[in-house]
């Protein structure tokens, strides 16, 4: 019951959350910018469907910022993990 | 014409400024004959010494307008505003020098011409340079204070901040000892020329010591806020940008401490050879160099996290 009523995490916090381990308090700028640059809708519209579309140009933004390919690849999979999720009802 | 455009016109303004005081204004005759110098001679000195700094303080604007040109792409955000604040105060602390080196020509114009308006000459210019050293540092400290409440609680560590506490305390003891012990602090003494202060130790304790005591609680502060922000901030490619800022603040911060004692070890200095002086001088001159090249640096990395 209280996991229930327990306020839902959107998909887009989600992304926040986990982008804010590489890009600390620039994570949200950062993601409204690719959203709303690259997917032409508002952040907290964003859906499964997009995740796909966003990890693509989130991958190639982060790759202007630092040549380790860990780093890369960490936050895409992890980004990529997410709809994995969704997908399962987790 | 843009903000950002007017920095560098104050700059060009105070250099050339500068520059021309050093032509006009003669030489103090004591230094003359203390460093067996003619006029011309001391002149070119002035004015070779100048170059090199005049340098430095379009490095400190250079790296000073970086900074505001990052912080005005996250101006709304919380680190933004916070940042934004020390950014500010970073930009006094670049006025700062320019402008006391200004004062400080005139000063030795006035005491040269005018021996009577000495002592006013002497005080003024050192309560300029506090005002402008105490809004910058305040500035700085206000703004690493909002930056450090973006962190989570208990982010501090208490030894860290007793330790922080401790340095304070032996940085304020030193400077007041050293002050008070100034033998040159009211009248000229030994072979200075000029006295420090020309005050009496209440109004100089009352006006200048605890002012500067709060100069230095800033500083120490704001460079432990610093540094504790960008140790304990999350995101490992802005942490990574944000160490140039954080050490270049850190070393301004400490460069800046620095020039204010060495006004109060004046007999001291006046004792050294002129090499020792002039080494003296450029170290520091190289610290704030290197601290406003570290800001450049990481306002122009973080700044690039807000682009792509």
């Amino acid at each position: 019951m209280i996991a229930a009523a327990k306020k839902q995490v959107s998909l887009y916090e989600k992304v926040i959350m986990i982008t804010a381990d590489y890009l600390g308090p620039a994570a949200r700028r950062f993601i409204d910018r690719q959203i709303e640059n690259h997917l032409q809708k508002e952040p907290q519209q964003l859906t499964q469907k997009d995740l796909a579309v966003l990890v693509d140009w989130t991958k190639l933004a982060v790759a202007l910022l630092t040549e380790d390919k860990r780093i890369i690849d960490e936050l895409s999979d992890r980004l990529m993990d997410l709809g994995k999720n969704l997908k399962a009802g987790h | 014409m843009s903000k950002i455009n007017k920095y560098y016109v104050w700059f060009a303004v105070l250099a050339i400024t500068y520059c021309l005081l050093i032509l006009i204004i003669p030489p103090d005759a004591s230094v003359l004959v203390k460093y067996s110098l003619s006029p011309n001679q001391a002149k070119l000195l002035s004015l070779s010494l100048a170059l090199p700094i005049i340098g430095i303080w379009f490095t400190a604007f250079f790296g000073a307008v970086k900074f505001k040109q990052y912080v005005h792409t996250i101006n709304e955000s919380k680190d933004g505003s916070a940042l934004a604040t020390i950014a500010n105060g970073l930009m006094y602390l670049a006025f700062s020098m320019p402008i006391g080196s200004i004062c400080t020509n005139i000063l030795n114009y006035v005491a040269s011409t005018h021996k009577s308006l000495t002592p006013s000459a002497v005080i003024l210019n050192n309560y300029v340079n506090l005002a402008i050293v105490f809004a910058a540092f305040y500035l700085i400290y206000n703004g690493s204070v909002n930056l450090a409440r973006l962190l989570k609680k208990n982010a501090a560590h208490p030894t860290s901040e007793r330790l922080m506490m401790a340095v304070f305390v032996i940085v304020a003891l030193a400077y007041s000892f050293i002050t008070l012990h100034n033998p040159a602090r009211q009248f000229p003494a030994n072979s200075t020329s000029r006295a420090a202060y020309y005050m009496a130790d209440f109004p100089l304790v009352l006006t200048i010591i605890i002012p500067f005591l709060f100069v230095w609680f800033f500083g120490i502060r704001a460079t432990y806020y610093i540094l504790l922000f960008r140790k304990k901030v999350k995101g490992t490619l802005y942490k990574q940008s944000l160490v140039y800022l954080a050490l270049g603040i850190g070393a301004v911060i400490i460069s800046s401490m620095f020039v204010r004692f060495l006004v109060s070890l004046t007999t001291l200095l006046n004792s050294l050879t002129l090499k020792v002086l002039l080494a003296v001088v450029y170290v520091l001159l190289l610290v704030i160099f290197t601290g406003y090249i570290l800001i450049a640096i990481g306002a122009k990395k973080l700044k690039k996290i807000e682009e792509v």
